[in-house]
């Protein structure tokens, strides 16, 4: 079986070696790796073994900083620069790497082994034509004239389904969208038709109906190429998924190494059993809800819309582009209840949470707090309803101002109502006892904690003036999937004891489920579907929220083949600053017809509490 | 080393502090001439300053340690003297220059729109002369009348003109940087969750963002001192700074430089200790910005236009 | 991108009209004391005074001013009074010796301070590199007219291995004309190499740290190309934008103690000689001139910073 270039009919550089039975494609052994730093050596990958086959792939899992990475980086000598000491071996097709030449190595990268990054934008040189980038690599390892390589670029570009691929290939990086990127950077890993595709966290910083894309396309290639494909991940899903095998790293070393049903069916080792539980499944039983307080809503969007004016002056002509981040959404969050927002990016989610504590100006409708309209009130006005209505933020390193201890960072809101310094101090301490930290962390600075820590001292800082009402903006995204759990649990506990009511905003579907009492689908500005938790899952009636979940990996391998494939949507989402007409989701919905291009579909009820934009909904027959 | 320097510094002040102790050692004030006088050397009477205008050189004793200049007056009382000036001009004028230029950069940044749009403005105007130009400008405009801003009348020719030209000057240059961060910081989700608390735009702008600017602040302020000093030396030089008779370093290397052939102590001395001035605060503000940012950055050094 | 050249022109208009305000405001207006005494210089007589008064119309409102002002600098019939030349006149003729200094020394900074800023980040950390920053922060500590004033009488005077200070037309000789500005080059761009080096260096260390150039190298590429082609070229674009400032800054004024210290009578030194005697027309002239030159400039360097990295065009 020869691997033949991707995209190029010539097939005279296909190499004709037979893969030697048992021997496997890369094969690592006893790996150690530790950077010099200041305070000392980092043993950041503590003795790591696994094989990888011709064909197959290998997916490498575990939480942040176990060093998948590093490992990866070390296959390639990428991490030479910065000064590593490497120990034990890995052997590539019978070759020692480790402590090849950087000649030797510069020939295997690249031509043999490929690598694909996590972020493609900072992953590509921002100054130089995409097109030029690929041919860079084939010129680098090939004999062939520069209008050759260039020609080739292109059809790896079409290959890897980038659209007008020519124009592409003359543009640059910032052009293109996050998604069509890493289909970029794919195809430039394959130009010299690699054998070996290491695939560092390839579909993170991607939305879920995208990441579906480019699972299929690394899927794809990877039949098509016999190439063997190392797969880091976090997501289990996405193990599930893709791999053939599994290796589950903790803390530089592997913990487990197995195919992938075994894996998911009898974890052995503890940390697998406490990752993979972790880990929110769509199938999960529904936490027990209660049912929600009686009264008027808490807070109350009515036909709310933000817009942000994208300013163009071209001299004369008025070209007045605008932005409608938020487009007519009307909403209620009751007393004591969750109301969970979800949306890929570009949606206006979270605009819209900015909005709905008027951290953003609306720019038409209305937001109303506990029967007040507070649209238009001023900062003096809104002051007393600080107390009531706060907000915790998604980045846990953002979210802390650096320079001021814990203490202060908790007592601001209090200070600014009032409160004595004593008395401030006090509840500061209270605060934190209630979000699991003890009061003495209060005389620490911020870079003192981890991400989930700060994360509970920000809800700490919410919670400090007793509110009514918390928005959540992508609350857990930033963190381990062991940690969102903690996080999760403790919310859930805040919102029994205070009756707290929630708007948990973020694009984890799975996350948002074990949470929420009821959700709702944003898409481009506009409410796409509203239901009850249990009735969005089960019984989706818009056509784009089927296809959510349907991109969404399921962490079972054994319904790996199930995933319905012809719901799921192509293309990108769009530009919110040219939304199609009529239906915003028209041109990616595989139920469209021509009123879905004319008519905007109004937000209209089909059953008890679950309503849907669409003229061609689904029910139970479709 | 960056500590090294800095005491330097640190040393040249209390030296410069130290003048007038210097002048009665020596035995004469920094505007003291003595054209027709004679010394003692080696047992034998020296005229001062010779008859066709040359000057003794250093005579490494209390009085013309390093010598006299061209009229007689003596050389080290004047360095000190001249040292004084410079350093108080310098750090005046680099001091009013940080305060002005995170005022201007903190609320450009923060409130934005037409607030921005008005100093950014102003900054670019400014900035669109050189520096040097711009304190030539300024200084020679003003030498002749000096300047009023309603209640405060400051004299032609007097050490507040100087301040004020290079402080004015400089501004664009820590305020750009400034601007930038804060309108970097503005983005930063704590500064949203202030606002969510209800902070107002001062106190945001005095508790969440000023903290984070200090080391950037800390980072610029040796090297506009040095800045500053270098650019009072190039006025004064040119005529327009520190008028003679009283002593600056960059009038003393003007006078100098006429005697060059014959007196080349009177250049050099003065040049000398400018450049152990500026360095040492070069030196510092590297240290002290490695310090802050391990990754080590270049410095911006003392620029010159 | 032409949307983006259209706005530049734009503004740049915009910052001239304020510039020249600016000047306006600094030479008549913000002062203390009558303007026309101010420009009759050092020691005026009271018929000068009035005979100035009467030419630049400072008994008219503010805008009149400000127009006759702009009439007679731009319109180039300001006169010195001290020396009774035509400013225009003046200005033009020291341009080529200025533009002579700017040139050279620019070149001669951006090639040695380029070279000795990436040497110096190839060799971070180390003894090598230390002893550049160290040189990189002598050179920008040095006055340029002391070390001019030194290097001229010792390396030209004494030892004549260059001429004294003046300065030879390049049509007349053009040999000639670069010995005579081969030290004026060097001391000029001492200080800027050292600024230079020292900021080519730190864009290089930050560069090397980029993901592209780690993807670069996964490519397979040689730490050649990778150094050429990718840190290299994305480390320079800030450079060369700075540069072109720098040189605008150079012509605009920051020649000025260069040219005095070496007597090249450009136009630095003419403002400098204005200077010293208080002569204000000539002041006023070559500053709103060098502001002028380097507000274009600085246009110029926007729309080439656009060219070379293509993210800018979104501003």
């Amino acid at each position: 079986m020869s691997a033949p270039h991707v995209g190029s009919a010539d097939a005279t550089a296909a190499r004709v070696d037979p893969p030697g039975a048992g021997e496997p494609l890369l094969a690592v052994r006893d790996l150690a790796v530790s950077f010099p730093t200041e305070s000392g050596a980092i043993r950041a990958v503590d003795g790591v073994s696994l094989d990888l086959a011709a064909g197959e792939l290998l997916a490498l899992v575990g939480g942040s900083g176990c060093g998948k990475s590093v490992t990866a980086l070390t296959v390639m000598g990428l991490t030479r620069p910065q000064g590593a000491r490497t120990e034990g071996s890995v052997h590539y097709r019978g070759r020692e790497l480790l402590d090849a030449s950087e000649d030797e190595l510069r020939r295997v990268r690249g031509a043999e082994i490929a690598m694909v990054f996590q972020d493609p934008l900072s992953s590509l040189n921002p100054v130089l034509r995409v097109g030029d980038q690929i041919a860079e690599q084939i010129l680098a390892h090939e004999d062939v004239t520069r209008a050759q390589a260039r020609e080739r670029a292109v059809e790896l570009l079409g290959r890897v389904g980038i659209p007008a691929a020519a124009r592409r290939a003359e543009g640059f990086p910032y052009e293109l969208s996050g998604g069509m990127r890493q289909r970029a950077m794919i195809a430039m890993a394959l130009s010299c038709g690699p054998r070996l595709l290491i695939a560092d966290e390839p579909t993170t910083a991607l939305d879920v109906t995208v990441q579906a894309q480019i699972l299929d396309l690394i899927r794809e290639l990877r039949d098509e190429t016999g190439a063997g494909v190392l797969l880091i991940t976090h997501d289990f899903g996405v193990v599930a998924e893709m791999a053939d095998r599994v290796a589950v790293m903790d803390a530089g070393r592997i913990v487990e190494q197995a195919p992938v049903e075994e894996v998911f069916a009898a974890p052995r080792h503890p940390r697998t059993r406490a990752l993979l539980d972790a880990v929110p499944r769509l199938d999960d039983p529904l936490p027990a809800r209660r049912p929600p307080a009686e009264g008027e809503p808490v807070l109350a969007l009515d036909g709310l819309e933000v817009a942000f004016p994208v300013r163009r002056r071209l001299l004369r002509r008025d070209s007045d582009l605008t932005v409608r981040a938020v487009d007519g959404v009307t909403l209620a969050v009751r007393p004591g209840e969750t109301l969970g927002l979800v949306g890929e990016s570009g949606s206006g989610k979270t605009t819209l949470a900015r909005a709905a504590v008027r951290l953003i100006e609306p720019t038409g409708g209305t937001v109303s707090f506990a029967g007040r309209d507070i649209t238009a009130a001023s900062r003096r006005e809104l002051q007393p309803l600080r107390s009531e209505l706060q907000i915790v933020f998604q980045d846990p390193f953002g979210s802390l101002n650096p320079r001021k201890r814990v203490a202060d960072i908790v007592g601001l809101p209090l200070r600014l109502h009032g409160l004595s310094k004593r008395d401030s101090a006090a509840r500061v301490a209270t605060l934190l006892e209630r979000v699991g930290l003890e009061p003495e962390h209060a005389d620490r600075w911020p870079h003192e904690f981890s991400g989930g820590q700060r994360q509970r001292i920000g809800i700490a800082r919410a919670l400090a003036l007793s509110p009514r009402l918390v928005v959540l903006d992508e609350p857990v995204s930033a963190l381990d999937v062991s940690v969102q759990t903690q996080i999760v649990d403790l919310l859930d506990e805040l919102q029994r004891e205070l009756g707290l009511a929630y708007l948990f905003v973020a694009h984890d579907l799975s996350v948002v489920r074990q949470v929420s009492d009821r959700v709702a689908v944003m898409y481009l500005g506009k409410l796409m579907e509203v239901a009850p938790v249990a009735e969005l899952y089960e019984r989706p009636v818009h056509p784009y929220t089927a296809a959510l979940l349907a991109a969404i990996p399921v962490p079972d391998p054994s319904r790996r083949d199930r995933r319905v494939r012809g719901v799921a949507p192509s293309g990108e989402p769009p530009s919110p600053t040219d939304p199609p007409r009529g239906c915003v989701f028209h041109p990616r919905c595989p139920r469209a017809t021509d009123v879905c291009r004319e008519v905007v579909p109004p937000l209209a009820a089909h059953s008890d509490g679950h309503l849907a934009a669409c003229h061609h909904p689904l029910t139970a027959a479709s | 080393m960056a500590l090294a320097f800095g005491a330097l510094f640190v040393a040249l002040v209390l030296c410069a502090l130290a003048a007038p102790l210097w002048a009665d050692l020596a035995g004469r004030g920094p505007e003291a001439t003595n054209v027709t006088g004679k010394i003692e050397v080696d047992g034998r009477q020296v005229d001062v300053v010779s008859l066709d205008g040359t000057p003794i050189g250093p005579q490494w004793r209390s009085e013309y340690f390093l010598g006299a200049d061209a009229n007689g007056r003596d050389v080290m009382v004047r360095l000190l003297y001249g040292a004084r000036n410079s350093l108080l001009i310098g750090i005046a004028a680099a001091l009013l220059t940080t305060i002005l230029a995170t005022l201007v950069g903190l609320l450009a940044g923060y409130l934005g729109r037409w607030v921005d749009a008005v100093a950014r403005s102003a900054l670019d105007v400014i900035w669109a002369f050189p520096v040097i130009l711009l304190g030539v400008a300024l200084a020679t405009a003003l030498a002749v009348g000096g300047l009023q801003i309603g209640p405060f009348t400051l004299e032609a020719g007097s050490t507040a003109i100087s301040i004020a030209v290079i402080a004015v000057v400089y501004v664009p240059y820590m305020a750009r940087p400034i601007r930038g961060e804060v309108l970097a910081l503005r983005e930063k989700e704590f500064v949203e969750a202030a606002r969510a608390q209800g902070a107002g735009p001062l106190r945001t702008m005095l508790s969440e963002l000023l903290p984070n600017l200090s080391s950037t602040i800390v980072v610029f302020a040796p090297l506009m001192v040095a800045n500053a000093i270098l650019l009072e030396s190039a006025l004064s030089f040119l005529g327009v700074g520190v008028v003679p008779p009283a002593p600056s370093w960059g009038n003393m290397i003007d006078a100098g430089v006429e005697r060059l052939v014959t007196a080349p102590h009177l250049a050099i001395v003065p040049g000398a200790m400018l450049v152990a001035t500026v360095l040492a605060l070069n030196v510092l503000g590297d240290g002290v910005r490695d310090a802050f940012d391990p990754r080590s950055r270049a410095s911006w050094g003392a620029r010159r236009p | 991108m032409t949307r983006f050249v259209v706005r530049r022109l734009a503004q740049m208009l915009v910052v001239l009209f304020a510039v020249s305000v600016l000047t306006f405001l600094i030479f008549n207006v913000i002062p203390n004391g009558d303007p026309a005494v101010r420009m009759a210089g050092k020691t005026p007589t009271e018929s000068q005074v009035e005979a100035i008064r009467a030419d630049w119309g400072f008994d008219d409102s503010l805008p009149v001013q400000y127009v006759t002002t702009m009439e007679k600098v731009l319109g180039g019939s300001a006169i010195s009074y001290f020396s009774q030349l035509n400013v225009r006149d003046q200005i033009v003729e020291g341009l080529p010796r200025t533009l002579s200094l700017a040139v050279g020394a620019a070149v001669l900074w951006m090639l040695a301070g380029v070279a000795l800023g990436l040497l110096a980040a190839l060799r971070a950390g180390r003894l090598s590199d230390r002893l550049l920053t160290v040189l990189a922060l002598v050179g920008v500590s040095l006055p340029v007219f002391w070390l001019g004033a030194l290097a001229s009488y010792y390396l030209g005077f004494k030892a004549g291995w260059f001429p004294n200070g003046g300065y030879v037309p390049l049509t007349e000789d053009p040999l000639d004309w670069a010995h005579h500005l081969v030290l004026p080059w060097t001391v000029l761009a001492i200080l800027f190499i050292g600024f230079y080096s020292r900021v080519l260096r730190s864009n290089v260390l930050d560069t090397m740290s980029e993901d592209y150039v780690r993807t670069a190298r996964a490519k397979g590429l040689s730490e050649r190309q990778v150094l050429l082609r990718h840190v290299l070229r994305n480390s320079l674009i800030p450079i060369v934008t700075l540069w072109g400032l720098d040189f605008g800054a150079v012509v605009a004024g920051g020649a000025i103690l260069t040219e005095t210290v070496f007597d090249l009578q450009g136009v630095g030194q003419y403002a400098a000689e204005a200077v010293g005697q208080l002569d204000v027309p000539p002041v006023l002239a070559v500053t709103m001139f060098g502001a002028f030159f380097i507000v274009v400039l600085s246009t110029v360097v926007d729309i080439v910073y656009a060219i070379l990295d293509p993210r800018i065009r979104l501003t």
